[in-house]
């Protein structure tokens, strides 16, 4: 494409951080203001978890008088943790003398589901968005709307039908119905890769078919590494979605030692409205704290400008 | 520093891994195990609702149960979304053998579509007395006549697990402060109106000068709201279901009353948006008296600082007070394979021990006499002291009776309940005068013919399955009569080779279910039973989505103006942030994280967390509005005597987000709701932005472009691929809105609650389906909106085409 652009230093100096500590400060400041703004309503979660039934009905008390460490463990256990007794008397709750290791059904589901999901979903999808993204052949933009489409109709409608459908399959009360469909691609997910696959120039791709690579070697080898950060991204989507997700496995699990994490805290929503909302928050901070780690860890893969490098052609 | 970094990463993947291997040994070992496991015994599986000390009991009596009958498992399955999850176990013909039945919901209509079992041969089996251990009201309340379609007579289809009767709770206190006499023997609503006058006379509850004091409140669910009518001498509906009394004068002088109370003296509380929960506000010691509600407040106001009781509710015109009975059996499905094992452990759950422990819990009254009327349940020194009155009421209350189509409960909520009660838009007279116009409207509806014939089933099927098939083929030889050159073909081979994965999928899993929805919009079903009982209605479904309907137009409004706010905000506002990110200062990756977090949020935690920051009184949001405002625009108002045309200088306040204002700000709302997780949005644009080269920047810099420059010309157009596909996906996901408004309109008063402007489309198609049983109309409403996003999908994609720009498009 176009020759390396000669740096001169003015240039290297605008484009870099580096810059003047009035313009420093402006930028740290709009960082500060927006992040207090989106916290303000977390630090509620955080500060209700740790509050007494009594002081979380007053709204204007902000912070307990004692933190309730104790709510973590006891929401646990309303989800169905069972402690042995040597983790019992470090972390307190109930001890369960005829165990050795922690049982925890719920988190053992989700975490088996959400890794298996998150593999296939993130593969697959790639896969087939490479396809409607490189390659031309005939039928390619209305099987794209098709798929598109099928994001269109109201799964509310759906629900039923798809009931059916895995109840002929004999997979209700299964973890199936949870894994399967999602290792044939999820268009949100394909139309994303599509879009960034259609980014990385054209020259690139023929350079690898240039050299004898056949496509599928291309994709693996050149195209898969290219798109790291989309990677990392839907690799965050897909485990967010899937470790949330209430309503497949509440229509598709009857067992309770098959229930989810998510279906467990929606459960601490009772006939009349949650009673216990100090035990909900705090099952739900430990609940979420999977999905943020998990972003902490990705982020240096979108972030990384050494994943932009092959485009610096 | 570094090395630190590594080490928390290792310690962190360890720490994954470890967990990953025990969550896989875990379930394997049990999938295993239960493969292995001999399902020669029976097994028999219940339903029910409830939270975790419900499920306890259950659990409970299931181990006894099961030790008592070896041979006999029990499975419990336990759902908080119990109708969803109970319908599409009955849809897919594979009902529990026992689950919950509210009297007031469900059991009319799956009684009479013989889905429960008639449990009269078992109890007579029993023995004669069997039957006489409950309370008699109670077991009537589970009897159906087919004939009136009301309980009372006929069949017995559920046996009860507990009740209530509804009373008033009064707070002695205040009634002492205010020099009311304690009503316990009765009194009228005009002795009502009096003592809620005098309480809030108090201004403040004594001692504590910052909590006001409201004289009463009454609730305005759907059945209270009936009950409170009763306490007239008025009712709904004098015959049969099709002629409403609403607009009787008993009737009006009931709702008229509590129009009074609310908005004339005030003495009522009344909340219009998110507020503190009424009863939370009686916990605190501000309310005279709250009622009429049930038993299941008891253990709550037991922990409460101030002396309460109950009394019995008001009555006016006729001699004695009325109370509704709010009931739940346990039903036996009428499919269940194991009818007499399950009538066993029915007895079992609905017995003595059972009951004893529902007692322990006492949300709920024992329905077997023995235990209700047991000195366990009334002991000496408990609170509420006049608890007895329960079970008094129990004499002369009523079982709460809607007709089959809930379409009425509808009506009212949403003209009377929510227009004329809440917000005052119209007097109950014209509230009630509509509500029997459009009840009229709907019992003319042909799509409500009890006489329509059967679903062809089979014939739509195949020829369904025969068009689809013409148009396959139809392609495949169009394909090959065009040639192509060779390498074309490997081309083409490829690009399906990748795409190919997904089309088997669509084939597989989304394809039949599709389908199967559309053919359900030719039909009239009510999802509760076998597809076998849907009815075919041709076009009907569609027809009356595009025939006049208040509901539906109210929702095509609502959705379009959510979706013309929600999508350029949001998608801006994830620019500018995914921007801010892609700022390269020291510790951007701990702001990024904090941007990102809050989009974890889920479920019920954000439904709890909005709900408190929505309070119109307490919530920060409105307390930070008001602050803002008393500290710039009003001042200036003042200033510069800046009128609100009637005389006062104008005063700008927080709005009612969900109450008064709820017209032009609960959209906003939800928006608002929204863009909180901006996080997940920002991550795509910030992957975007990083894609962009750099010599495209360095060559518009050395080109003399300055920093807006550079990102009209080089970053948008380099990353306009990804605006178009989060404005796509935006559009889609805005028009479906469902699960923000579906939570905020349940706190906004409850299931019953119908806040117009929060009725999105997918909202009133999910109430169609899974409230009023019209699950054809539903789907025919989901096809419609199909087309719509579609066709809008398609004006976009053909209209973006010089304005997206691809860097490897050919």
């Amino acid at each position: 494409m176009s020759d390396h652009a000669p740096n001169t230093r003015a240039v290297e100096a605008e484009l870099s951080g580096r810059t003047t500590p009035a313009r420093l400060a402006l930028r740290y400041s709009l960082l500060i203001f927006g992040a207090v703004l989106l916290l303000i309503p977390f630090l509620w979660l955080v500060t209700g978890s740790l509050k007494t039934d009594q002081e979380i009905s007053n709204l204007s008390q902000w912070f307990p008088e004692t933190p309730q460490w104790g709510n973590f463990i006891e929401s646990l256990e309303y989800m169905g943790l069972r402690l042995p007794e040597w983790a019992a008397n470090a972390l307190g709750g109930t001890p369960h003398p005829d165990l050795w290791i922690p049982r925890f059904p719920a988190l053992a589901n989700t975490i088996v589901v959400t890794t298996i999901v998150l593999v296939l979903q993130v593969l697959s999808s790639a896969i087939i968005g490479y396809g409607f993204a490189r390659f031309r052949f005939r039928g390619r933009s209305i099987t794209f709307m098709v798929m598109l489409a099928t994001m269109m109709l109201p799964y509310q409608v759906s629900m039923i039908p798809v009931f059916l459908l895995f109840r002929q399959l004999g997979w209700i009360d299964t973890l199936l119905p949870l894994i399967v469909p999602f290792a044939f691609g999820q268009p949100f997910f394909i139309f994303m890769f599509r879009q960034f696959f259609m980014q990385i120039p054209h020259d690139l791709h023929e350079a690898a078919k240039i050299d004898g690579a056949s496509a599928w070697r291309t994709f693996w080898q050149v195209m898969l590494p290219l798109t790291k950060p989309v990677i990392a991204i839907v690799a965050i989507y897909s485990f967010m979605f899937t470790w949330n997700d209430f309503l497949a496995p509440l229509i598709y699990l009857n067992s309770p030692e098959q229930r989810t994490l998510a279906v467990e805290l929606n459960s601490f929503n009772g006939q009349y409205g949650v009673e216990h909302r100090e035990l909900l928050l705090a099952a739900s901070l430990i609940t979420m704290l999977p999905c943020v780690v998990i972003f902490f860890a990705a982020q240096r893969y979108f972030v990384d400008s050494g994943a932009a490098s092959g485009l610096k052609t | 520093m570094h090395a630190v970094g590594r080490f928390i990463r290792w310690v962190f993947i360890a720490l994954g891994a470890v967990l990953v291997v025990w969550a896989f040994a875990d379930v394997l070992t049990r999938e295993v195990s239960r493969f292995a496991e001999d399902t020669a015994g029976t097994r028999l599986r219940i339903l029910f609702w409830g939270d975790n000390r419900e499920r306890a009991i259950i659990d409970e009596l299931i181990a006894a149960y099961e030790e008592a009958n070896p041979g006999v498992e029990v499975e419990p399955l336990h759902a908080a979304d119990f109708d969803t999850k109970l319908k599409t176990m009955l849809a897919s013909g594979d009902p529990p053998d026992a689950f919950y039945m509210p009297a007031e919901r469900l059991f009319g209509s799956m009684s009479e579509q013989g889905l429960l079992l008639d449990l009269d041969p078992y109890a007579a089996a029993e023995g004669d007395a069997w039957l006489d251990r409950f309370y008699p009201q109670l077991i009537d309340s589970f009897r159906w006549n087919e004939e009136t379609h009301r309980s009372g007579a006929g069949p017995l289809y559920g046996i009860p697990k507990g009740f209530t009767t509804t009373v008033c709770y009064v707070n002695l206190d205040l009634f002492e402060a205010a020099g009311v006499p304690v009503p316990y023997d009765g009194w009228t609503w005009d002795e009502y109106a009096d003592a809620v006058a005098k309480i809030q006379a108090l201004g403040t509850v004594p001692d504590r000068p910052t909590r006001p004091v409201y004289g009463g409140v009454i609730q305005t669910w759907d059945w209270v709201l009936m009950s409170h009518v009763w306490t007239f001498g008025g009712d709904y509906f004098a015959g049969d279901f099709t002629d409403p009394t609403v607009d009787d004068p008993r009737t009006l002088e009931a709702l008229q009353f509590l129009y009074d109370r609310r908005f004339e003296d005030g003495t009522v509380y009344n909340a219009t948006g998110i507020a503190q929960a009424e009863d939370e506000l009686f916990r605190l010691g501000q309310v005279g008296i709250i009622g009429a509600m049930g038993r299941w407040k008891v253990p709550t106001y037991r922990q409460v600082e101030f002396r309460w009781d109950v009394v019995p509710t008001p009555h006016q015109n006729i001699p004695e007070t009325v109370s509704p009975i709010v009931t739940v059996c346990w039903s036996i499905s009428a499919e269940s394979e194991h009818p007499d094992e399950t009538w066993e452990l029915l007895t079992f759950l609905c017995g003595p021990r059972g009951q004893a422990l529902i007692a322990e819990l006492g949300l709920e009254i024992p329905s077997l006499r023995a235990v209700a009327e047991s000195e366990s349940f009334h002991a000496e020194g408990m609170q509420p002291a006049n608890s007895p009155l329960f079970i008094e009421m129990l004499e002369t209350a009523r079982p709460i009776q809607w007709p089959l189509q809930q379409e009425f409960t509808r009506f009212l909520n949403e003209e009377m309940q929510n227009q004329s009660l809440r917000l005052a838009e119209q007097t109950p007279a014209q509230a009630a005068a509509r509500v029997e116009s459009r009840w009229a409207n709907l019992l003319e509806s042909p799509l409500k013919d009890p006489d329509l014939p059967p679903m062809p089933w089979r014939t739509l099927t195949i020829s369904l399955g025969v068009l689809v098939l013409i148009a396959l083929i139809t392609a495949v030889l169009l394909a090959r009569r065009q040639k192509l050159g060779r390498i074309d073909a490997t081309e083409e081979r490829t690009g399906w080779s990748f795409v190919g994965l997904w089309v088997a999928g669509f084939l597989l899993f989304t394809l039949g279910p599709m389908a199967l929805s559309l053919l359900l919009s030719l039909t009239s079903w009510e999802a509760t039973g076998p597809l076998s009982a849907a009815r075919y209605v041709g076009i009907g479904n569609y027809e009356r989505v595009f025939s006049p309907d208040e509901s539906f137009d109210k929702s095509v409004r609502v959705t379009l103006y959510y979706t013309l706010l929600a999508v350029p905000i949001t998608q801006i506002l994830a620019i500018a942030v995914a921007l801010l990110m892609n700022l390269s200062v020291r510790g951007i990756g701990i702001f990024r994280t904090a941007y990102f977090v809050p989009s974890v949020v889920s479920g019920v935690a954000l439904v709890t967390l909005w709900i408190t920051i929505f309070d119109n009184t307490r919530g920060i949001l409105n307390a930070a509005i008001t602050w803002t405002l008393d500290h710039s625009l009003n001042p200036l108002f003042d200033l510069l005597n800046i009128g609100n045309g009637a005389g006062e200088t104008l005063v700008l306040t927080a709005p009612d987000w969900f109450g008064t204002d709820s017209r032009w700000f609960a959209s906003p709302a939800l928006v608002i709701m929204t863009t909180w997780g901006v996080g997940a949005a920002m991550v795509i644009y910030l992957a975007g932005l990083k894609s962009v080269p750099r010599s495209l920047h360095e060559a518009a810099c050395l080109d003399g472009a300055g920093p807006l420059r550079r990102l009209w010309n080089v970053t948008l157009p380099m990353i306009s691929p990804i605006i178009f596909f989060q404005v796509v996906m935006a559009i889609i996901a805005s028009f479906q809105i469902f699960t923000q408004a579906f939570v905020i309109r349940g706190a906004t008063g409850g299931i019953g609650n119908t806040n117009p402007d929060l009725l999105f489309y997918v909202l009133n198609l999910y109430d169609e389906a899974f409230r009023f049983h019209n699950m054809g109309y539903a789907s025919a409403l989901a096809w419609v909106l199909f087309a719509a996003i579609l066709a809008l999908t398609l004006l976009i994609f053909k209209g973006s085409k010089g304005l997206v720009h691809y860097e490897g498009l050919r």
